[in-house]
């Protein structure tokens, strides 16, 4: 090895921290490298300006979205079939509304779910009792849906898409999530991709298998446990407050419930089926050993 | 989980895009010397990597990246002059007895800067990615897709440039 290649190994080694101690000790003696040294740890402090990680990736997002938009033209045809049922439906529910602000309301009712598809092929699974609607205009440039009840979204990525709701909103990108919002409920859960939700002024993001609750005005973050079983056809409970099942109860089926002050406190741990009326009240009442029975749509204690 | 983790998943491309952005676009400015640019050509190499999300193996992506970066540099700039600018720490007061008074100028960084603006390519992006992103030479190499040995070859040609330089400047009394 000629003595030039010795010096170029040292070079590299010294600054990779590589020296054996000889190597060093002669290193730093010989006063042929001091300007070297010095100028190597100037460049140490130099930097560069920072990129702007969220920026950037929303820019990213943008680019996506152009290369992407000629593949999600095709599935026009499905839309203009989503579009029609959607419209019978609007005319009932908002009539003149939906043709002067292209606003789209669906609303389910007792016992009632269904499926719908976004214009940009994302898809809302709404459950029963629930209402979605959205603004059909310049949707792809501004995806945004109001819920009320409970929703379990698959969305398809893109730009941003945000769900507004009476007590927060929730924005996402490219995701699958579950949100149940009623007028003393906010519960968000995140099965896949991730989720920013936001509640007055406080906001927690979400990754898969997070959820987050709205308690007492603080959003607490949780681990999912288990199954989101509403899509599964049914309810289940794990030391559930009977009032709230029985609210429940009434979402799934057109019945009255008066319970009694005396069951109010009452705990349910167990499930109730969303098919069979008849079975989903023995499952909840004869449980707990309450008696009852039904007259003309109305459950009686005795 | 990682072993099964697909850039395909909205999740885990965005946590690639955090982990690997910056660097990028850096190794995209030591190329062409221009950070707009340099941020274009990253981006565009994402893009790249979402048509191929599912070709590209998670193990495999930082090396694919930095391919597709350098061939869309290819495809743009056709090797012009590169003049880098770095942000720099404030010059501690000057002192007339410190033995290295001559290399704390402001003059005498600009040369500097010159100097690394004009190494050769290689020389200057491992260089660079080693100096200002305190990459390892091991995760260089995994970068560029070149030996560990290249890196230390490229990296001990820039000092052995940068030392003549030195002594060039010095004896011009800059």
């Amino acid at each position: 090895m000629s003595k030039k290649n010795d010096h170029t190994d040292l070079l590299a080694r010294w600054l990779s921290n590589d020296l054996t101690k000889e190597e060093k000790k002669h290193f730093d003696e010989n006063p042929e490298f001091n300007d070297l040294k010095a100028v190597v740890e100037d460049i140490d402090s130099w930097k560069i300006p920072p990129l702007d990680l969220d920026a950037g990736f929303s820019e990213l997002q943008s680019k996506k979205e152009e290369t992407n938009s000629t593949a999600k033209m095709i599935s026009m045809t499905t839309w203009f079939r989503v579009a029609a049922s959607i419209a019978l439906i609007a005319v009932t529910y908002v009539g003149w509304d939906y043709f002067l602000n292209n606003e789209v309301l669906i609303q389910t009712t007792i016992g009632e779910k269904q499926e719908v598809e976004l214009p940009d092929g994302s898809k809302v699974n709404l459950d029963v009792s629930s209402s979605l609607s959205y603004a059909k205009r310049n949707w792809l440039k501004n995806r945004e849906v109001e819920i009320f009840g409970q929703a379990f979204l698959d969305v398809k990525s893109g730009g941003s898409f945000v769900v507004q709701t009476n007590s927060g909103t929730v924005s996402v990108l490219g995701t699958r999530f579950n949100v149940n919002i009623s007028t003393d409920a906010f519960e968000v859960r995140c099965y896949e991709g991730k989720v920013l939700v936001e509640s007055g002024e406080q906001n927690v993001t979400l990754l898969a298998n997070e959820g987050t609750e709205l308690l007492n005005s603080q959003l607490n973050k949780y681990l999912i446990k288990e199954q989101l079983d509403w899509m599964s056809g049914f309810n289940s409970y794990s030391q559930a407050p009977l009032s709230e099942v029985v609210l429940d109860l009434q979402k799934y089926y057109p019945i009255e419930i008066n319970l009694p002050d005396r069951f109010t406190d009452m705990r349910f741990t167990g499930r109730f089926s969303h098919t069979d009326e008849a079975s989903a009240l023995r499952s909840v009442f004869a449980t707990m050993e309450i008696r009852y029975s039904v007259l003309n749509g109305i459950v009686v204690f005795e | 989980m990682p072993e099964t983790s697909s850039i395909c998943d909205e999740q885990v491309y965005h946590d690639i895009y955090i982990t690997n952005a910056e660097k990028l676009r850096n190794f995209l400015y030591y190329k062409c010397g221009d950070s707009d640019h340099a941020e274009d050509l990253m981006h565009d190499s994402f893009v790249k990597l979402w048509k191929k999300c599912a070709e590209v193996t998670f193990e495999k992506v930082v090396g694919f990246l930095y391919a597709v970066a350098n061939n869309l540099f290819l495809d743009h700039v056709r090797s012009q002059k590169v003049s880098l600018k770095f942000e720099k720490s404030l010059l501690p007061k000057s002192d007339l007895n410190d033995p290295l008074f001559q290399l704390r100028t402001d003059e005498f960084r600009l040369q500097i800067e010159t100097a690394i603006s004009d190494l050769p390519d290689g020389q200057r992006e491992a260089f660079l990615m080693n100096r200002i992103d305190k990459l390892t030479f091991k995760e260089i190499a995994h970068q560029l897709e070149i030996s560990e040995t290249s890196v230390e070859k490229r990296i001990s040609k820039a000092l052995l440039n940068l030392k003549g330089k030195i002594e060039e400047l010095k004896q011009r009394k800059i």
